[in-house]
């Protein structure tokens, strides 16, 4: 029916691996795009102003010349300090922050031509260890940066920030000891079948203690808002990377973002169901989504209408060119994405077709799972233009005196529960 | 799915795309460097003295408890894991094992090792 050489690709598990890889690349450094543009969108959002709007649609082509201006500026290193150090902490944090998505599963299990894959760049039987272990490095990167540059206020910053990150790396890792006892296994993909149905399987309702310590941690972690002590522009200047220029500095920047993101994802897939939808199984029968593969076209053609309808609008009384060439392009991805619907119900693809089924369930597990993973990258976006920065001393009192006596106690609480029965 | 290869495979690439991002600024950027441009910044005045200076003794303390406790975070895991095997006995142990450690964070604590003023 279909040729040999296909299904060698198709059952092969560099295919998934790769396909794995693209996934986790594009979340995280393609996402630096969109994150930086959502970011300043966002303040501009919270604090009532337009933002970048001019270039590109909505602005977003602003991300793209920000990291242009920033690739052409000079790489000054300051005068006294140490260069290798210099040139590689800033290395350390993005690199760390890549590595960790290896473990990540982006989907379930999925069967083609008799085999099963999953959509993991690898399936290591400690993945969760493993985040923890080679997320602790991400503490040298902003360290040595601090250290190298030579400059007081570097220093400051990165003393700071070795002192805030051990902190709550301890609750951090408390937190999830709590997971553990629940989930009763180190496998992430593991974790997330074990919240497959009802909406209190979902770790958030069984820990809600771990994931309230789990969410500061991980922003203390990332140096966000309201923990970013490290950076503190009103006090340090900008911190552990005063000294950092072009795209130096660029790696810091990039690092946070794509630590942010695997912070969110890793929020979803412990806490969030990871690509589960609540009662998917009750409701859509026993292969969900597959089922709802081509209900997610049909909204994906929705969503690419309603942004058409809104880009091409006059603005300033001034139909751009390029407006209305993106908003014919959303029509024909629109239409296309709704025809490609239609055909998967009407050729009945699911019962006449099985292989391409099970990828298109696989598919729509991903989107699910992206889709949740955006709503805890705005949060981080949120929480940084909503709060204020908290002071030294507050920050620590909270780590030391706060959320390890809490992590403990919830370790103990949680131990109760399990041995009582009650999870 | 890969096993433990796709760890450094991963490792290399995201090794790779951050030594490129470092070289690439050399190229794409202007050199001419003078003293006033590598002189660390210190909002604008001569900076006075080194900056690798002597600081406090605080920050030790801090990455003290660090080790005490993560040790701790590490014998917790595997007895996490297995923690329904282990049933009541080991839920017990593991308690007293926690009390020892909350001692000693009463300890550092009432010593005023927590204390930043």
């Amino acid at each position: 029916m279909i040729p040999e050489w296909v299904q060698d690709i198709l059952t092969s598990k560099w295919t998934w691996a790769a396909l794995a890889l693209v996934v986790a690349y594009v979340l995280t450094l393609v996402g630096i795009v969109v994150y930086t543009w959502l970011e300043r969108r966002g303040a501009a959002f919270i604090q009532r102003r337009p933002g970048p709007n001019r270039r590109g649609p909505y602005g977003i082509v602003q991300a793209v010349a920000d990291a242009v201006k920033l690739a052409t500026k000079e790489d000054v290193v300051p005068a006294g300090a140490n260069k290798w150090l210099h040139a590689v902490a800033p290395m350390i944090g993005m690199t760390v922050a890549l590595t960790i998505i290896a473990v990540i599963p982006f989907s379930g299990d999925f069967e083609l031509f008799g085999q099963t894959f999953r959509l993991q760049i690898a399936d290591m039987n400690f993945g969760f260890i493993f985040i923890l272990a080679i997320s602790s490095l991400a503490v040298y990167g902003v360290a040595l940066g601090g250290w190298s540059s030579n400059n007081k206020y570097s220093l400051l910053g990165s003393l700071r920030s070795g002192a805030q990150m051990i902190s709550y790396e301890i609750s951090l890792g408390l937190s999830l000891v709590g997971v553990l006892l629940i989930y009763n296994t180190v496998k992430l993909d593991e974790m997330v079948i074990a919240q497959t149905g009802a909406i209190w399987h979902w770790g958030v309702v069984q820990a809600p203690m771990a994931f309230l310590i789990f969410l500061t941690s991980s922003y203390a972690e990332a140096n966000r808002v309201p923990f970013d002590l490290v950076e503190a522009d009103s006090e340090l200047v900008a911190g552990f990377h005063t000294e950092y220029s072009s795209l130096r500095f660029g790696l810091f920047y990039m690092g946070e973002y794509v630590h942010m993101a695997v912070s969110a994802i890793l929020t979803v897939i412990l806490f969030f169901g990871g690509w589960h939808i609540p009662w998917a199984e009750e409701i859509f029968g026993s292969a969900p989504y597959v089922t709802l593969f081509p209900w997610l076209l049909f909204g994906a053609a929705l969503v690419c209408l309603v942004i058409a309808w809104d880009t091409s609008r006059p603005r300033r009384r001034v139909h751009t060119r390029g407006n209305l060439l993106l908003a014919f392009l959303l029509v024909c991805v629109a239409g296309s994405a709704a025809a490609l619907g239609g055909l998967y119900l009407a050729g009945d693809v699911q019962t006449e077709i099985p292989w391409l089924a099970s990828i298109c369930g696989m598919l729509t597990q991903v989107i699910v799972l992206v889709l949740k993973f955006a709503f805890f990258f705005w949060l981080f976006i949120w929480v940084r233009w909503t709060l204020p920065r908290f002071r030294y001393d507050q920050l620590m009192k909270l780590g030391w005196k706060v959320m390890l006596p809490l992590a403990l106690l919830n370790i103990g609480v949680t131990g109760v529960l399990v041995l009582l029965g009650v999870l | 799915m890969l096993g433990y290869e796709a760890v450094i495979l991963l490792l290399a690439i995201a090794g790779t795309i951050a030594v490129v991002f470092v070289g690439l600024s050399r190229f794409l950027g202007p050199r001419n460097l003078n003293e006033e441009k590598t002189t660390p910044y210190e909002c604008g005045v001569p900076p006075s003295g080194t900056a690798r200076e002597r600081f406090p003794v605080r920050y030790y303390i801090v990455a003290m408890l660090f080790i005490i406790f993560d040790i701790e975070v590490v014998f917790l895991y595997p007895w996490a894991r297995l923690f329904r095997e282990l049933g009541m006995v080991g839920f017990v142990e593991m308690i007293l094992f926690m009390l020892v450690l909350l001692v000693g964070l009463v300890y550092a604590w009432r010593k005023g090792a927590l204390e930043w003023e």
